[in-house]
């Protein structure tokens, strides 16, 4: 600590209150680009389908880190955004036509940025100049991640660099450093998360003026400023209001004024969907344990319908004589029509290891092709996995990890989609000669199962066995699209798996009798048949 | 009175000192059934622990019944039983009563000193009588014999020993005692019986902070007292056993929240000041210190997982305490205090 304790009081005794200079920017494409991802994460995030999962959770980090990181607009924002979700095309095979159009928004918006400086950083510019030219002392509290964003705003030639103690990194820093004059923040006060900062700046003021440069609607945490007595006496102090222009609000044993001062605009480009949403607020409460879930309604006679949902690839068949695949997974409303029958699996015993494989087989005729690939020409393979919509972020020393030998466990991409895409650039699909029955599953499905035993999944526990058994009724339907429209044309709504397919089973069809959506349901009530008059009770 | 802190130039007592050493020196007497605890924040790290403990030490100057005089005999009873009954036997290597599941809280080594004798070791002795209350302790023959001399001492006699490693109960003069004139200036009018100077109290207790004694000592060094004729170091004032050389009597116990230990055999203080937010917490959930009244100390500059961990322990305490902030007056701008009473019905 640089200063004694004396000091700290006569400091705090010479101000009646700090000050908050909150300077609020907007700006229409980013506001457009944020609200357009906002709403991906959102979507994707009532999906129980674990790539739709895994992308909601990667846009909010992104997001979450544009909301407080002064980052450049440039080529890095789309980079980031078209490395995670893929192309347009893949977008909406992947997710539907909705997620599609938002997608696009936010990509057009992120090429709009391109071209413009981001106004946050010409704010800071200001900011920084201004108390340079005043010789004010001042400090930066940002993580330390953040620094070289703050660090590129002096970067050309001309300008002054901000030296190494501008910088606080963590409430020990704070606490060690002496008192100045004014603390520049990027972001919303936040005590967690993203832009975290300690409470100790409100509750503990080391300055006279909070400088805070906020992008539009970032809300500062209501409790952000905790001071456990203050907080426990019996009449605790008025808080937690938005700021407004020149509110006075105490935090602790600490009075603070703020001062708003907004700039930019952002008409709001997104229809029906509000400018001043909190996206950080949003995320937060996304963690928040939920007891329903929203769905979409399956209607399959007059009395009964199935929940799914958002986004759930249903496993389905589509009568139409000119489909070119009857049995496929479809998303409701989307792929999935009314007419169409829904099909359940109802399975006995899976026999998902059933093939015979050593441990390694069949991995090591993928592993060879793909070390064959890897090695003739390594940039071509990744351009063909990311074009075919393989994005993982490290792909390079991922590939270099999948090529090593089996040892205890095939080193192998985590999910099936993935590996299906690796399988099918490497051109190993359907290509193995060592098929033992022509009416066994693919080569992939077979390959997977042999990762899957050598990683000890158990095979009927968990999210990923519904996935897994789809796809392999999946399979085994496609097979079976004959016998399914016999069955149909007998009026009949089930199909007994005939033996040799590795399961044991029947499969139930159900046709579709209307899609709806806004239900909110119980976890435990999504993909079960239930009556409508039950289902009713969802409606949202 | 001039104070400086950390060498910085000399002062008078700021607002923030005073309202600390004063809020010490008003904490009401312990009553039993009206536990009080406290909790004050601070803008920043500081001595506050040291000079809320250092105006209660002065109060306590006043109070007559404040020594260890009148239980010493009884005390080193207890203290010749757990060694004859326990200590002298264990089989353990090192002290452990966890391990060992004696139900003391630190080993009785048998031996007593005496500021009379201050190169003699006297050890209790087997001859001690505890039905009779006869306590004997035994010190080498010093004419060369093999056999100890063993000795009987009447409680008044008993007075002059004490445990080895603990402050002696009471000076025999005035010769070693503390002095007034400091205590007199940082609390103007506190009334200060001589006696009191000359005895050691165990009622009232500094609890460390969890990195240990030495980073409370050494804050409470930061700060020193100036007056006419001499300077007083804060630690020197606080009569903590051990951390003065010139002090001979301690009155106050120092609790080491980072071991878990008391500075000596004592009864639960009736007040313990509480130096740092972890070190407030583990207070709280001291067996010991259940009936006696608490008052901590932390500053703000520490982690939102830390504030809300107190926060949530004082929430906790709402269910059976009131606030009660009658004897506060107003505070210097950066503290803020809560101080709750026990519910009495």
């Amino acid at each position: 600590m640089q200063f004694t304790t004396s000091q700290m009081f006569d400091f705090l005794e010479q101000q009646e209150a700090g000050t908050i200079e909150r300077h609020e920017v907007a700006s229409a494409s980013f506001g457009a680009l944020r609200r357009s991802l906002r709403q991906i994460v959102l979507k994707l995030r009532d999906s129980d389908d674990q790539e739709a999962l895994n992308a909601s959770d990667q846009l909010r980090a992104l997001i979450s880190e544009w909301l407080t990181v002064p980052v450049s607009f440039d080529h890095l924002m789309l980079d980031a955004m078209v490395n995670m979700l893929g192309s347009s095309e893949a977008v909406q095979t992947r997710w539907g036509s909705d997620i599609r159009i938002l997608y696009d928004a936010a990509h057009r918006a992120a090429m709009d940025l391109l071209s413009i400086d981001s106004p946050v950083r010409e704010k800071l510019r200001a900011v920084i100049g201004e108390l340079r030219r005043q010789e004010r002392t001042f400090k930066i509290y940002c993580h330390r991640r953040a620094r070289p964003h703050f660090e590129t705003l002096f970067s050309s030639p001309a300008d002054e660099p901000l030296p190494v103690n501008t910088f606080l990194h963590s409430v020990r820093d704070y606490r060690e450093t002496g008192l100045f004059d004014d603390l520049i923040k990027f972001g919303p006060l936040r005590a967690r998360g993203w832009g975290a900062a300690p409470d100790a700046l409100l509750i503990a003021p080391r300055f006279n003026i909070l400088i805070q440069i906020v992008w539009s609607g970032c809300n500062d945490e209501q409790d952000f400023g905790y001071d456990p007595v203050s907080s426990t006496l019996d009449a605790p102090p008025a808080e937690g209001a938005p700021p407004t222009s020149d509110m006075c609000a105490r935090h602790g044993p600490v009075k603070w004024i703020t001062r708003v001062m907004l700039s930019g605009d952002d008409p709001g480009a997104v229809a029906g969907d509000s400018r001043d949403i909190d996206e950080l607020q949003v995320f937060r409460e996304m963690n928040l344990p939920r007891e329903n879930r929203p769905a979409t309604l399956v209607q399959v006679n007059g009395e009964h319908g199935i929940l799914y949902p958002p986004h759930t690839r249903i496993l389905s068949f589509d009568p139409n004589q000119a489909a070119r695949e009857p049995v496929g997974l479809r998303i409701p409303g989307e792929t999935l029509l009314e007419g169409m029958y829904v099909i359940m699996p109802s399975i006995g015993d899976v026999d998902l290891g059933g093939v015979q494989a050593e441990h390694g087989h069949f991995s090591q005729i993928w592993k060879a092709r793909l070390r064959e690939s890897f090695s003739a020409d390594a940039a071509d393979l990744i351009k063909r996995l990311r074009a075919a919509g393989l994005n993982l972020v490290s792909l390079v020393s991922a590939i270099r990890h999948w090529c090593n030998a089996p040892s205890t466990v095939i080193h192998a991409p985590q999910k099936l989609s993935h590996f299906k895409i690796l399988l099918q650039v490497l051109g190993v699909d359907n290509d193995d000669n060592s098929r033992p029955r022509s009416n066994f599953p693919p080569f992939s499905q077979l390959a997977w199962n042999e990762i899957r035993r050598s990683r000890g999944e158990a095979i009927q526990a968990g999210f990923q066995e519904h996935e897994i058994i789809d796809e392999q009724v999946l399979t085994i339907l496609s097979a079976l699209v004959p016998q399914i429209r016999e069955t149909l044309a007998n009026e009949g709504y089930f199909l007994v798996i005939p033996e040799g397919y590795g399961i044991n089973g029947l499969v139930i069809l159900f046709k579709v009798h209307g899609i709806e959506e806004g239900f909110s349901a119980p976890v435990t009530d999504l993909k079960v048949v239930r009556e409508l008059r039950v289902i009713d009770q969802w409606r949202g | 009175m001039l104070v400086s802190e950390e060498n910085e130039a000399w002062q008078s007592v700021p607002r923030w000192m005073g309202f600390l050493i004063q809020m010490g020196y008003d904490w009401p007497g312990s009553n039993p059934g009206q536990r009080r605890i406290a909790l004050l924040s601070m803008p920043c790290d500081s001595a506050a622990a040291g000079l809320i403990a250092l105006g209660a030490l002065v109060k306590d100057f006043g109070d007559p019944n404040t020594n260890n005089v009148d239980g010493h005999y009884d005390a080193l009873l207890r203290y010749a039983h757990q060694y004859l009954e326990s200590c002298r036997d264990c089989d353990l290597p090192e002290c452990n009563p966890e391990v060992k599941r004696c139900g003391y809280m630190v080993k009785a080594a048998g031996r007593l000193r005496s500021l009379q004798f201050p190169r003699k070791t006297f050890t209790i002795s087997d001859k001690t009588d505890f039905k009779k209350r006869q306590i004997a302790w035994e010190y080498p023959n010093p004419a060369g014999h093999e056999d100890n001399v063993t000795q009987f001492p009447s409680p008044t006699k008993a007075m002059s020993w004490h445990i080895e490693g603990e402050p002696p109960p009471q000076l025999t003069d005035s010769v070693g005692a503390l002095s007034d004139e400091a205590y007199q200036q940082i609390v103007v009018g506190a009334k200060i019986i001589p006696d009191n100077l000359r005895k050691s109290y165990n009622g009232l207790c500094l609890a460390g902070r969890v990195y240990g004694e030495t980073a409370t000592r050494e804050v409470c060094e930061s700060i020193r007292f100036r007056d006419a004729s001499r300077e007083y170091f804060l630690p020197d004032l606080l009569t903590i056993h051990g951390w003065s050389s010139s002090n001979l009597v301690s009155r106050i116990t120092f609790f080491n929240a980072r071991t878990e230990k008391l500075d000596r055999r004592a009864p639960a203080p009736s007040l313990v000041v509480a130096d740092g937010d972890t070190c407030f917490l583990k207070v709280l959930g001291i067996r010991e210190f259940q009936q006696s009244d608490v008052i901590g100390v932390m500053h703000r500059t520490i982690k939102h997982d830390e504030l809300e961990a107190v926060g949530n322990r004082l929430i906790a305490l709402r269910q059976w305490y009131v606030e009660d902030s009658e004897m506060l007056g107003c505070l210097p701008r950066g503290i803020s205090v809560l101080i709750l009473k026990k519910r009495t019905s």
